[in-house]
């Protein structure tokens, strides 16, 4: 049983808040600086860079792809991994240096656009793609070492397990599949979904086999051991989560979903501990901030909020 | 299994109308009908009969004609692919013989269509038109009766085994060419008189009959229907040579072994009696196979255990390979038109219950003899047989193809009850050319 | 480490892909937006001032284009991974679609048209439905005004209503031009020109034909057609009537015996059909015979009425066969049939109290309002109480919600279970709504309540609320089969009278006034609406007697007619201008042999009434004639042990069979036949020949 961990949900300052609008493109992943300082979104304006707490604009950097889909820093915060594309055209990642927010290299390669990137450490990344496949990337070679097909539709959502050969993929063909890099096929796919799966997290925790969530259109999360296959629980919401982030060390796990709320789920308990509308729309992206115990929510009309989320028990 | 479906008749309402029509009193009306003149033949020497094998419930495109060795386990499915007698062309592993001989068969990896329900389904792939309220079209096998009258007394339009028909079979066409079924287990009863009843009294009976429905003005009423029937059956069972048409006794154990004998829904001794009926002048033969609808265990199509003569795959195999080389070795595969076909494909990814539901998007139809080039794949299905990738070929599309195999122009008009001229193919068809040899 | 940026360095770079924007959010803000300022499509219609919205204007473009038909994006699956709902059924799902899913990626709301939802249908980047969308249209001028507006799903206009003009026409000529033309009105109070958005689906092409450029309808053929008009969710028929040339007629001389035969013939009028002449005595009790009761009438009775000279005797004869044990049974039969009654085996005592309840309440004639009532309110012991073997005729709730649609609604919600109906005003929330109620009702051999019952809605994937078709949501804590027998029962409902009027039409004259019979819905509409509704107030006037309105319809001139047809009628097949020759159905044509024959058969399961060549060799030489005719104690055996004249037997065999006398001319033949051989297998073959007949094995 996990510390008790009733939520209040304190929803603070929003992005956007004077002007939201649905005319505003949605904000569809985010990501904070090592330090926390500030958090990096996208939509289709660009890269937007925001000060944290105070959700302050600092300015958007367009980049030359119409349609961003991932943000994702390196390890070391040094640069930042966008993905997107040119819709049913192409799909490239593009490096931004960090702090320089200067672009860097950029990849091409896939068929359409990139939904999804992750760093394996600080010059390698992997990225999935609307096209079916994996590629994983070298910053140093600057250039795809590695193809992985095997889903059957778009491939929406990746992680890596960090300290293993592994990493996890999933999308709209339902299914989860593990990949050991050195093999072309996948280890394992991993069938329970029946929606498409849009999102996977990493449970931060370092003993025992390595845990993972998935959230689906089947208005469920599931939990894993990939590395062995097996499923270990699910929960059934009441709409579809759409993102997910852990908080508070693997105890629980934020869900932002398609009818505008987060739901904070208990690991131990199965059970939803608070349910919050935060945004009129879908909740595309959360992330959990890596010191302060809030949360970022970023979705429809370019809104982005940050949700405290306070333990009743501490 | 019943199966409902969304916008048109359930199977029940099929059946009635095809009860109704079976007696000439249908809801077009009757007789009237003109046949088309078949206007300026496409081919020299045209197929002379057609036999259908119906898999009835949607065969798997999957897992039997075009399978995707390259694809991930859930879209590849259970069963393996292996190659055949054509290098570059693999089908599923279990139609062992039949790829030993695919240099005579030509397959269609691109049919496509939009009606994913048993009945509409049925009804388009077999009349090459989509249901329409507003008229019942006639199945291939109808048309084909109504234009060729066949050699012999024997009818031009049998189904052997019958079937659970979701398609009243003659459609707006007289009653007459509704096919004849043959019970399933392939005898025809009542052919032999009964007691005393001997030739002459069965001729006046006719007579008698005649006379009643002249007087009652039954006949004007329906000119063709019962009494075409009735014609029908007092040829059939004064023809000595008919009636041993379906006399399967009549073949040797080996022949009846080559087609398979058990299980697998019949579909052997189907195609031995279609044989039989070919080879007397039957201008149109189908043989109908059932329990393809695999919503779960596709694997079962696959042989279970060494002795195991039910399952669908090997069956299918054994009958398909024994027809077309039977055929081949009489001489007759040049002049009969085999078609192997279902109502639709199946979902390219497994479902939780290890089966496949209804998928019509893409599926696979086999042609061969009857002056099909054998040994070609005509288009092709997209990296998971989801849809159709190249040269898409509709219900309509093939239709118009097999009427023109059969020496039939698809465009030339067939005409209702009430004088509408309705095209033996529906307009905008495309004969597929590459088919022909 | 905080991060620091080098604003300078950034601005300067001007060929860097990459550019900053003040760091001010609003005055950022204002100079983003008017740095994106959109380059417009090419030729293009001026946009609209209004407000585009996405139910009413966006989704008829989608609808009109053909993207949410069955075989599109609107397939149960989608294509190519985006789906809408069928013909734009629900538009909140549809919004989703478009500017949500994937990332919001179908709509560039920065670049309007570089929206997916543009460059895929006009194939500027691969579609694999090929090009649709022409950029100069209007469509897609539509599409990228409301793209520009911010792609807004701002349901501040409902649409009221969908008017076409005209709705219903008799034309004066065939191939005359008519110009279709549509119009929508709007809860605000907004009125719109839509012909350009509503697709014409003539059902019968060949009959009606729809211009491709403007929506011009000509008929071709003479007779009743109709036309589907479709625009956003809406269907109407339009009825297109032209009548054939006829001679002028008398139509005031016709016979109105009751409402019936003044709608029936209003209409022929209006078409120039004439109707074909009244039946003789012998005809209509043969006809009324078998529709009532199933059965013919013995010869002794046949001669009877034929001599009866009471002006009232039809009359007479209606009431005494309604009030008869055969119409009991017989119309029990109809009930089993349709309610779906399946015998099981081991369940006997479920299947006898089954029955039994049908049958008394068919033979009393009890209210077909408390026998619905009955059967949904019904709980107990299948085993003594009959009617709760109604929840035993299916296996789920959504199968029961589908027959108790199809027959006391006359409806097929069935095609709501997976998106709404396409051709209706049924959703998915009617359906799984209507199931929900079902899934209350415990199954077992004890029907009860069972709160806790629930099906799942596949949408919300939750447990599906109840629901009263097209009606109230209800609460979970209601007496639940109890508002739906309320509802469905109340004198003003709008289908249950119609439905089951409309079924015992049916099985009296061969054909629906609406066809098939569950399948009544505003694009299927009557043949004779104002029949409809004035057999179905009648129906519930008369305390919803089915013998009242079966004696209605049997004692009217057009039931009456003649099954010949003339030159004007030989074609019509729907407006009761003759009456429709129809099979007798397998039970009672089997009864009829045996009536005739005089003797049962030892295994009447064995005869099955097939079609077409097998039931003719079947006839021809099997058992169940041949085995019969001349046995121990038939007819024709005791006709002949008794000695009597072939002209007599003859006779007789046609009062039993064919419910008349030979005409002299059959007469005659018949002796002639008789004279050539010997007489006992002359009779066998004769009474083989009538049986086999076509006046035999139909009703007509």
């Amino acid at each position: 049983m996990g510390s008790r961990f009733a939520v209040r949900v304190l929803v603070s300052v929003a992005y956007f808040a004077s002007m939201a609008s649905t005319a505003e493109p949605p904000i569809t992943a985010i990501d904070f600086t090592r330090e926390g300082h500030q958090l990096v979104g996208v939509s289709q304006r660009g890269l937007h860079l925001l000060q944290w707490p105070e959700l302050e604009v600092i300015g958007v950097v367009q980049l030359p792809i119409p349609n961003l889909h991932a943000v994702s820093f390196s390890p070391d915060g040094t640069r930042i991994a966008v993905g997107g594309g040119s819709p049913a055209e192409e799909g490239r990642v593009q490096v931004v240096s960090w702090p320089e927010a200067q672009p860097g290299q950029t990849l091409h390669g896939h068929h359409d656009s990139v939904r999804a990137v992750a760093w394996l450490d600080n010059s390698d990344l992997v990225s999935a793609s609307i096209d079916q496949s994996v590629k994983r990337w070298s910053l140093v070679q600057q250039a795809s070492v590695a193809t992985l097909r095997g889903h059957s539709k778009s491939v929406d959502a990746l992680c890596a397990l960090r300290g293993t050969n592994f990493i996890v993929t999933a999308g709209v063909d339902q299914s989860l599949r593990v990949w050991d890099f050195d093999a072309e096929e996948p280890l394992r796919s991993l069938n329970q979904h029946t929606g498409p799966v849009h999102a996977l997290a990493v449970r931060p925790v370092q003993e025992g086999l390595p845990i993972i969530a998935s959230a689906s259109s089947d208005f469920t999360i599931r939990f894993w051991q990939p590395t062995i296959g097996r499923m270990i629980r699910y929960i059934r919401l009441s709409a579809a989560p759409l993102a997910i982030t852990w908080i508070n060390g693997g105890s629980h796990l934020v869900a932002g979903c398609d009818d505008g709320h987060i739901r904070v789920i208990d690991y131990d308990r199965l059970t939803v501990e608070n349910d919050q509308d935060v945004m009129d729309g879908w909740v595309y992206a959360v992330k959990a901030h890596p010191f302060d115990g809030s949360v970022a929510a970023a979705g429809s009309g370019g809104t982005l909020r940050r949700v405290q989320l306070k333990s009743l028990d501490r | 299994m019943l199966s409902r479906c969304c916008d048109g008749f359930a199977r029940r309402d099929f059946v009635r109308v095809g009860a109704l029509t079976a007696f000439g009193l249908g809801s077009a009306s009757f007789g009237r009908m003109q046949r088309a003149r078949a206007q300026g033949l496409t081919r020299k020497h045209p197929a002379k009969s057609c036999i259908l094998i119906w898999l009835d419930g949607g065969p798997s495109h999957l897992d039997t004609f075009d399978p995707k060795p390259e694809a991930p386990s859930e879209v590849r499915g259970p069963l393996e692919a292996i190659r055949t007698n054509v290098a570059g062309i693999q089908i599923n592993e279990c139609l062992e013989q039949t790829s030993q001989m695919m240099d005579r068969l030509c397959l269609i990896r691109s049919m496509t269509s939009s009606l994913g329900e048993h009945n509409f389904g049925t009804h388009y792939l077999m009349t090459g038109y989509k249901p329409s309220p507003a008229l019942d079209y006639p199945t291939i096998g109808s048309t084909v009766a109504s234009l060729r009258q066949g050699s012999g007394v024997l009818p031009p339009f049998i189904s052997a085994p019958g079937f659970d028909a979701t398609v009243s079979g003659n459609g707006f066409l007289p009653a007459s060419f509704a096919p004849f079924v043959v019970g399933d287990d392939f005898r025809v009863r009542n052919l032999d008189f009964y007691n005393d009843v001997d030739l002459d009294r069965i001729h006046r009976r006719r007579e008698i009959v005649n006379a009643f429905d002249r007087f009652s003005k039954a006949q004007e009423a329906s000119p063709t229907a019962g009494d075409t029937d009735l014609a029908r059956a007092y040829d059939l069972i004064t023809s000595p040579d008919a009636k041993k048409a379906f006399d399967l006794s009549d073949e040797s154990t080996q022949t009846h072994q080559r087609y398979g004998r058990n299980g697998g829904n019949g579909l052997g001794q189907g195609c031995l009696l279609a044989r039989r009926l070919i080879e007397r002048g039957v201008p149109f033969v189908t043989v109908n196979g059932t329990g393809w609808d695999t919503h779960r265990n596709v694997i079962q199509l696959k042989k279970r255990f060494p002795s195991d003569q039910s399952a669908h795959l090997p069956s299918l195999d054994r009958a398909l390979s024994a027809l077309i080389g039977d055929l081949s070795d009489r001489g007759l595969l040049d002049e009969t038109l085999v078609i192997v076909m279902g109502e639709f494909g199946r979902t390219p990814k497994i479902n939780p219950a290890g089966g496949r539901d209804h998928w019509p998007n893409v599926f696979s139809v086999l042609l061969a003899g009857g002056g099909v080039r054998g040994g070609q794949v005509i288009g092709t299905s997209d990296a998971y047989g989801e849809f159709p990738k190249d040269n898409p070929v509709t219900p309509s599309d093939l239709s118009a193809t097999v009427f023109t195999l059969l020496g039939i122009d698809p465009t030339a008009e067939l005409h209702t009850g009430d004088g509408r001229p309705v095209r033996i193919a529906p307009d905008g068809a495309q004969v597929i050319e590459t088919v022909m040899g | 480490m905080t991060a620091k940026i080098d604003w300078q360095r950034l601005t300067r770079r001007s060929d860097c892909h990459a550019r900053y924007q003040s760091r001010y959010a609003v005055a950022w803000y204002v100079v983003l937006l008017g740095q994106l300022a959109v380059v417009p499509l090419k030729a293009q219609e001026s946009p609209p001032s209004r407000t585009i919205d996405f139910t009413n204007d966006v989704i008829p473009v989608l609808t009109k284009m053909g993207c949410n038909a069955g075989a599109c994006h609107g397939a149960a699956l989608g294509r190519g991974g985006f789906r809408l709902s069928l013909y734009g059924g629900d538009s909140g799902a549809d919004y989703d679609s478009i500017v949500r899913q994937v990332g919001g990626r179908r709509v560039n709301l920065v670049a309007p048209d570089e929206s997916l939802l543009l460059r895929k249908p006009a194939e500027l980047v691969e579609h694999g439905g090929g090009p649709v969308l022409d950029i100069d249209s209007n469509a897609a001028g539509t599409l990228v005004e409301w793209l520009r507006q911010g792609a807004l799903r701002d349901p501040h206009q409902q649409l009221d209503r969908f008017e076409v003009s005209p709705n219903s026409l008799v034309v004066g000529s065939l191939d005359d031009a008519i110009a279709l033309e549509a119009t929508a009105y709007f809860s605000d109070g907004a009125r719109r020109d839509v012909t350009q958005w509503t697709i014409f689906t003539p059902e019968d092409p060949s009959a009606v034909s729809i211009g491709e450029t403007a929506p011009i309808a000509r008929v071709h053929r003479a007779g009743r057609h109709v036309v589907v008009a479709r625009y956003s969710t809406e269907v109407v028929p339009i009825e297109l009537v032209a009548p054939r040339d006829a001679s002028p007629r008398q139509w005031a001389d016709e016979p109105r015996l009751n409402f019936i035969d003044v709608h029936v013939l209003e209409k022929l009028r209006v078409l120039e059909i004439s109707p074909s002449p009244l039946i003789h005595d012998g005809t209509y009790l043969r006809r009324v015979s078998i529709d009532l009761t199933g059965k013919l009438p013995s010869p002794e009775f046949v001669q009877r009425f034929l001599e009866d000279e009471d002006p009232d005797k039809r009359k007479k004869l209606v009431e005494l066969l309604l009030q008869s044990d055969e119409f009991t049974s017989h119309w029990e039969r109809h009930l089993e049939d349709w309610l779906h009654f399946r015998e099981h085996p081991g369940e006997e005592l479920a299947n006898k109290a089954y029955r039994d309840w049908l049958t008394e309440q068919v033979r009393r004639d009890a209210s077909y309002q408390l026998l619905a009532r009955e059967l949904i309110m019904a709980s107990g012991d299948r085993h003594v109480v009959g009617a709760a073997s109604f929840y035993d005729a299916t296996v789920g709730p959504r199968e029961q919600a589908e027959l108790f649609s199809e027959l006391f609604m006359g409806c097929r919600l069935r095609c709501a279970n997976c998106h709404n109906h396409p051709l209706d005003r049924w959703t998915q929330n009617d359906y799984h709504g209507l199931a929900a109620i079902f899934a209350k009702v415990d199954r077992g051999r004890v029907v009860s309540d069972d709160p806790d019952g629930v099906v799942i809605h596949p949408t919300t994937r939750r447990p599906a609320v109840a629901r009263i078709p097209g009606g109230d949501w209800l609460d979970g804590d209601e007496n639940v089969r109890q508002r739906l027998a309320d509802w469905l029962t109340d004198r003003d409902n709008p289908f249950f009278a119609k439905a089951i009027v409309n079924r015992l039409w049916k099985q009296t004259m061969g054909r629906g006034l609406v066809e098939p019979v569950d399948d009544f819905r505003s694009t299927n509409p009557a043949t004779h609406p104002r029949l409809l509704n004035r057999l179905a107030e009648d129906f519930v006037d008369n305390g919803y007697s089915l013998r009242h309105t079966l004696r209605r319809i049997v004692l009217s001139a057009t039931y009456a007619r003649s099954s010949d047809p003339n030159q004007t009628n030989q074609d019509d097949e729907v407006f009761y201008s003759h009456a429709m020759r129809r099979p007798l159905l397998p039970s009672v044509l089997l009864g009829a042999m045996t009536d005739v024959i005089g003797v049962a058969d030892s295994n009447a399961d064995r005869m099955m009434v097939t079609t077409g060549l097998t039931h003719q060799l079947s006839l021809i030489n099997g058992p169940i004639l041949n085995a019969r005719i001349a046995a121990k104690g038939s007819r024709l055996a005791d006709r002949l042990n008794a000695g009597q004249a072939i002209a007599e037997i003859v006779d007789e065999f046609y009062l039993a069979g064919l419910c008349r006398h030979p005409t002299d001319s059959e007469h005659d033949h018949w002796m002639k036949q008789a004279a050539q051989s010997d007489p006992q297998r002359f009779l066998e073959d004769f009474a083989w020949g009538l049986l086999s007949s076509q006046e035999f094995s139909t009703n007509h």
